[in-house]
């Protein structure tokens, strides 16, 4: 069982890094090329907050206009550009949502199946994003902000820290705790998460 | 171990457990890694998979190809826009640096801007450099010039900070940073525009007192009309003309003109004074502004033939050309708006001062206007003995007509010698005036002392001569309100020659 997804490496930062200042001396198709890297990530991210795949494609979209516009605040030397970006998805995901909560409510209609990489126990549970998504609603901001950075967002510890601005050793308290207690939330609604079930 | 110590390393442990997931370990492998907490790992570790099964799989292709448009789309709006602005401070970086100048305006923060001063394009501190500038061009209780000059050293500061970026192989900013410097430069060039505007108002303000000055008034002090002398300085008439003897200068009293021509010549004075020396501080400033832009000109290409040398990149070296070549223009255009306005005061300066030459015109400093006056009455104004002139009279007879025998004659300084009853002053026949030719008028009180001197013990002669002929007989008809003697003082001064009234008073 591995994260395919997740392609964060050493490497990449140095892409980003040059990326964003080919972007920001004016070659501004440079800036594909950081959406490209990033927007799957920022998709993600962004899925997991709200709980819709549509809304997260769109608003996914979003975070790279904005963050386009506001380039030219990033500094190299300050927080890394990951964490950059995902605080600027964090904001457009908070103002989205409190513009969803002034709409009328809508299901999550997410009802994806678990792909045939998830280990078999997880398949058999029948977890779907919108059980994830109504788990995630019990825990605090930061515990969610937390999960959706490592999980969806795909950061490291260091990176989520930047992008949450606290400190390393926080944000792995913070990890443990919503790892806690997003699982007694989905054992709530059914998905008995188990040394027993998972032990398979 | 404490409870605090077995939770610390239970977050250490997850986190590695994490990170050996992300990079292809298996729960099973972290859990075998640590057996002691595999118990505790599992249900966490599984939860971890959940989310991110859950969460799992990529956006949809359209989604994304949708999203790339739209930012390739504001892409191609950003590039269309680059030659205009500056592409990172829009939007909020904007309101952010406005923020940013109010602490700093409200809240003292001279640190802030202290800090900020050594800032470039990019810097944290740099909006906050830019919005002070702003503050300081706009701030109202300065001059154009000194705004002009502050132009002037934000060009500088550019220019510096263009020197900065090309060392840093900033293409872009370097070029936005040279329009910034045209910009300034331009800038200072309108700004100087402005101000010779209002020196231009001076001297034609200038040039209207010395018309006013040489030429008769439309309507004199006492509602005279030109024919009837109204000259600046009222046209008078001599003792003779009025029927007096030489020397008594009964003819027509009243000092209201003379003073106002006095006035007048003074004002006159005053406004060549003024613009005199406004033309020559004009002058020093733009000799120092033409200096000062030389030198910013030589050290700027010199530091960018530094900066060319000393890169290697090609295409930035091309960029330093391209810049030096932007900046060597807008400042040569600049100079040589200056030395334009220059050449114009220098050109002003030598006519104002031809002006000023004694016997260049009966009007003093002024000298205009010597034939005008003359033909405007066609008359002889011969020298007073009282108050000399420079002009020499000429002996043509007056225009018949010029002057109607019965016409009411116009409260008018006595003067002596003259057939037309002109004043011995700055008037309009293009003579001397009540100075004294070597000695050009002044704004000085005792020039003006001087004047009062010489003419108000005649004009006082006049006023008793004139009220003791009016107990006499009464006024001429039609001459109600300045009565007029008989015979008018036209018809005296045709039947006498010219050299006779000359050695009249």
């Amino acid at each position: 069982m591995t994260f395919p997804e997740d392609t964060v490496g050493e490497q990449t930062l140095a892409v980003e890094e040059t990326l964003v200042l080919e972007t920001k001396r004016g070659d501004y198709t440079a800036f594909s090329g950081i959406y490209e890297q990033f927007f799957d990530r920022i998709f993600r991210y962004v899925k997991v907050r709200i709980g819709n795949a549509a809304e997260a494609e769109d608003l996914a979209a979003d975070v790279f206009l904005k963050a386009f516009e506001k380039l030219g605040t990033f500094k190299a030397k300050g927080v890394p550009f990951a964490a950059w970006l995902f605080r600027i998805a964090h904001n457009m995901v908070v103002d989205h949502l409190r513009r969803r909560s002034r709409r009328p409510t809508t299901t999550l209609h997410e009802n994806l199946p678990l792909t045939q990489e998830a280990p078999d126990d997880l398949v058999e549970l029948g977890l779907t994003l919108e059980d994830v998504s109504v788990a995630m609603r019990e825990l605090t901001d930061s515990q969610r902000q937390v999960i959706a950075l490592r999980f969806g967002g795909s950061l490291s510890i260091a990176e989520t820290a930047d992008a949450m601005k606290k400190k390393e050793g926080a944000i792995k308290a913070l990890q443990h705790s919503a790892i806690r207690a997003l699982r007694r939330n989905l054992n709530k609604l059914g998905h008995e998460i188990n040394a027993q079930e998972a032990s398979s | 171990m404490s409870p605090q110590e077995h939770q610390q390393t239970l977050e250490d442990i997850l986190n590695e457990c994490i990170d050996r997931l992300r990079r292809g370990a298996t729960v099973d492998d972290c859990l075998e890694a640590y057996p002691s907490q595999a118990a505790e790992l599992r249900p966490l570790l599984m939860t971890v998979w959940a989310v991110h099964a859950a969460n799992r799989g990529r956006a949809n292709s359209a989604a994304r190809s949708t999203g790339m448009a739209r930012l390739q789309e504001a892409v191609q709006a950003r590039a269309s826009q680059q030659h205009r602005r500056v592409p990172w401070l829009i939007g909020p970086i904007k309101a952010w640096a406005a923020t940013a100048a109010m602490m700093v305006v409200f809240l003292g923060g001279f640190g802030v801007v202290q800090g900020s001063s050594g800032t470039v394009p990019g810097d944290v501190l740099y909006p906050v450099k830019r919005t002070v500038e702003r503050v300081r061009l706009a701030w109202p209780l300065q001059s154009d010039e000194a705004k002009a000059q502050l132009s002037e050293r934000l060009a500088s500061r550019r220019a510096e900070e263009l020197v900065k970026v090309i060392e840093g192989g900033d293409v872009a900013q370097a070029e936005h940073l040279s329009e910034r410097i045209t910009h300034n430069i331009e800038r200072a060039v309108r700004l100087r525009a402005k101000t010779e505007a209002e020196l231009l108002e001076r001297e034609a303000d200038l040039a209207q007192e010395e018309a006013l000055a040489d030429f008769p008034s439309a309507t004199g002090p006492n509602g005279e009309s030109p024919e009837n002398g109204g000259g600046v300085l009222g046209a008078t008439q001599t003792p003779e003309d009025s029927g007096g003897a030489p020397g008594n200068a009964e003819a027509q009293p009243g000092n209201s003109g003379t003073e106002e021509s006095l006035e007048q010549l003074s004002r006159l004075a005053e406004t060549r004074e003024k613009v005199t020396a406004h033309i020559e501080e004009r002058a020093k400033v733009l000799l120092e502004a033409k200096q000062r832009l030389e030198k910013q000109v030589s050290a700027q290409a010199e530091r960018l033939r530094t900066a060319a040398a000393n890169h290697p990149s090609p295409a930035v070296q091309e960029t330093i050309k391209n810049v030096s070549e932007k900046l060597s223009t807008a400042y040569r255009a600049a100079i040589k708006r200056i030395d334009g306005e220059l050449e114009r005061i220098a050109k002003t300066r030598k006519e104002i001062e031809e002006k000023s030459l004694p016997g260049r015109g009966r009007s003093g400093p002024s000298g205009q206007g010597n034939n005008q006056s003359t033909d405007a009455h066609g008359d002889v104004d011969p020298p007073s003995p009282m108050v000399p002139v420079t002009a020499t009279p000429r002996p043509e007879p007056r225009r018949f007509g010029d002057r109607q025998p019965d016409q009411p004659q116009p409260i008018q300084p006595p003067q002596s010698g003259s057939t037309q009853g002109r004043a011995p002053s700055a008037g309009n026949n293009g003579e001397a005036g009540p100075q004294h030719p070597e000695e050009p008028v002044t704004a000085t009180p005792g020039v003006r002392q001087r004047l009062r001197d010489r003419l108000l013990p005649v004009i006082e002669r006049a006023q008793t001569a004139q009220a003791a002929r009016q107990d006499r007989e009464p006024d001429h008809a039609g001459a109600a309100e300045t009565p007029t003697p008989e015979p008018s003082a036209e018809d005296k001064a045709r039947e006498r020659p010219a050299s006779a009234r000359r050695g009249g008073s």
